[in-house]
């Protein structure tokens, strides 16, 4: 997608970041930072350790509040809104660190995911009434569809905290899936993942974008962004440093300068390499 | 293919009926005395239809606590407050109802003011969850256990100090309140203890249906879910501290059914039996039960009560000049052995142990469905 194209559009883009500045006790986390993300696109926001991924990400889905500026979506105001606000809106998101319902089967897992769109209360439940035994009904259906895509189906009635690693991401990002965002924030999905599971990764968000899901893809792993987002976003120190097509970025003189002056790429062994060596060790 | 998948497909169906049935004929027992054998010789006289009602009632409080505790993850050290409020409510709006209410006889007297009683009982119970809950939950970490257990040493000082009001004679202080009426309804009395016996697990049993109802439903997942992780519960849209209250209030309301249940059993309602102490015990019942566990909540409760009645009489013989503090350290001890080698309570380490002994037997109930 040429995002000049709908930049032209009158319709305000999907999620707007605006001069948004965070600070940490003196530390500038995030500077004056702006950028669209528009319906449709699969963004990567990339960036060495300490760039100020994390803290975007947690601005966004309402964990932080920003110093100055100013987040909407689908021009609408974010600033002030509780996490669990900002995920009724619409906005999903996965967990770099594991955050599965281990307590629960991986269907009900699903089915918490669709929250947002079951109505039962309290008391309906208790009495189970008929509205209620219908609603379970559709709710466990739509579950089993989500965990078809995922390709969990033969684990529905698994306990959740007995799947592997790679399975349990899976499982997170049908859950994220399942509520039906119009924006899904993915946070270092292939973190901790083998290349077989990374590749089922990659295919499965490949899904999802073919689905009409926005995504914005927080990675380490630069040869998954390279093959999946429209666009890519560079952090570093908490400025953009560039923003383009996977292509433009990767020979961007300043994203070179930040990743040790070194060009991404080259090879999955190079780039892999300076993913880890952008860090402190 | 197998005639009777429904079994296992609804497993919670099953334990309800096999529930009511074993209940049922217990209570039949007690009705029809066949051969001249009642209801306590079964057991050796060691659980008597007293016995009985006195779990069914504690297994109210336990199921809403379980709701809480168990699912939603949220402790309540102050839960006897809840269960003292109903007792109270019910006697002193009963026992007190013209004396001090003023209330026209034509309403204190007739069958049905009890029953509004305990409504109001409950009503009160769960607005003063709603009050206490409201604040407190909205903090992360374990605030509602601190307000709980204030709440409940508050609770009992104003039971046993006549509500701070010297002169009037209100909750009665430490003599509490005598001549609760039994239940009626119409004319026919819900008494003695073999018709009471039906009333207090009719009551159990459907509060334990309600709240399984509950944990399977969206707002039992919610909870569940709160207490796995609560940033992915937000992350789902979930309003933590909105599920919670919830959960808190059906604890409550619960907790203040099986209080006024007690009062009218009692016939006498007194603060001693709704201390700090006691909201300790409900926790252990709980936790002996399991508490994630709807249907251990009576086999928790039962275990713990025929356990103090069996050292209360059956030390003594085995250990000469035994004494009430030697008791307490065997229940102590008793209680750690039971939470080391069954940490999920009697019932799931129950049906896990023969899930182990017969793996591929069709007729036991998944572990996951107690």
């Amino acid at each position: 997608m040429t995002h000049a194209l709908v930049d032209a559009s009158p319709m305000p883009p999907l999620l707007a970041v605006d001069n948004v500045t965070k600070t940490f006790g003196g530390l500038m986390a995030i500077r004056k930072l702006s950028f669209p993300i528009h319906v449709g696109e699969v963004v990567g926001l990339v960036g060495p350790n300490g760039a100020g991924k994390t803290t975007l990400f947690n601005l966004i889905i309402g964990f932080y509040r920003p110093d100055a500026g100013e987040i909407r979506i689908n021009g609408r105001p974010l600033n002030g809104l509780a996490p669990d606000q900002v995920a009724r809106l619409g906005i999903a998101r996965t967990f770099q660190s594991l955050q599965v319902f281990g307590n629960m089967t991986v269907l009900e897992n699903i089915m918490v995911g669709r929250h947002r769109h079951a109505r039962a209360g309290l008391l309906a439940a208790a009495l189970r009434l008929p509205s209620v035994v219908r609603e379970e009904r559709t709710m466990r259906i739509d579950a089993l569809g989500y965990l078809e895509q995922a390709g969990l189906s033969q684990l529905a009635h698994q306990t959740a905290a007995n799947l592997s690693f790679g399975q349990q991401r899976r499982l997170e990002i049908a859950r994220a899936l399942s509520s039906e965002p119009v924006l899904l924030l993915l946070d270092e999905p292939g973190a901790g993942l083998t290349q077989e599971e990374k590749d089922h990764l990659g295919d499965l968000i490949l899904d999802v974008r073919a689905a009409g899901v926005t995504v914005l893809l927080v990675e380490h792993d630069v040869d998954l962004v390279m093959g999946l987002a429209d666009r890519v976003l560079v952090l570093d120190h908490g400025d953009l440093i560039a923003e383009g097509t996977p292509d433009d970025v990767q020979n961007h003189p300043q994203v070179i300068k930040a990743y040790l002056g070194t060009s991404w790429g080259e090879s999955p062994e190079h780039a892999e390499g300076l993913a880890v060596a952008g860090g402190p060790r | 293919m197998n005639r009777f998948g429904w079994l296992r497909r609804s497993p919670n169906v099953v334990a309800a009926l096999a529930m009511a049935v074993v209940l049922l004929g217990l209570g039949m027992f007690e009705i029809v005395r066949p051969g001249g054998v009642d209801f306590s010789d079964l057991t050796g006289g060691l659980v008597t239809l007293d016995t009985m009602i006195r779990i069914g009632i504690l297994t109210i409080v336990l199921v809403g606590m379980n709701l809480l505790m168990g699912y939603a993850g949220q402790v309540s050290l102050g839960q006897a407050a809840f269960y003292g409020l109903g007792a109270y409510a019910s006697a002193i709006l009963t026992a007190r109802g013209t004396s001090l209410l003023r209330l026209p006889p034509v309403v204190a007297e007739s069958w049905w003011w009890p029953w509004m009683a305990i409504l109001i009982g409950m009503a009160f119970a769960g607005g003063l969850a709603y009050l206490i809950g409201r604040p407190i939950l909205t903090l992360r970490g374990h605030y509602l256990a601190m307000a709980t257990l204030g709440l409940g040493i508050v609770i009992y000082i104003l039971f046993r100090e006549n509500l701070g009001l010297p002169g009037s004679h209100i909750t009665g202080s430490f003599d509490g309140i005598t001549a609760v009426p039994r239940l009626r309804i119409g004319s026919f009395e819900v008494w003695p203890l073999s018709r009471y016996y039906f009333l207090v697990w009719a009551c159990a049993l459907l509060s334990m249906v309600l709240v399984l109802n509950i944990v399977n439903s969206r707002v039992g997942r919610a909870l569940r879910a709160i207490h796995a992780s609560e940033q992915a519960a937000l992350a789902v849209g979930i309003d933590i501290a909105g599920q919670k209250l919830r959960a808190l209030i059906v604890s409550a309301v619960l907790a203040s059914l099986a209080g006024s249940l007690y009062g009218h059993f009692q016939a006498a309602v007194s603060p001693k039996p709704f201390d700090f102490g006691s909201s300790l015990e409900l926790v252990v019942m709980s936790s002996v039960g399991g508490m994630a566990s709807i249907w251990g909540a009576p086999f928790g409760v039962a275990v713990i009560l025929i356990l103090k009645e069996v050292l209360r009489s059956g030390l003594r013989q085995v250990l000469r000049g035994a004494s009430g503090e030697h008791e307490i350290v065997v229940y102590g001890l008793l209680l750690i052995v039971i939470m080391i080698f069954m940490p999920e309570g009697v019932l799931v380490s129950f049906l896990r142990w023969l899930r182990r002994r017969w793996p591929a037997s069709e007729t036991i109930p998944a572990v996951e469905a107690a």
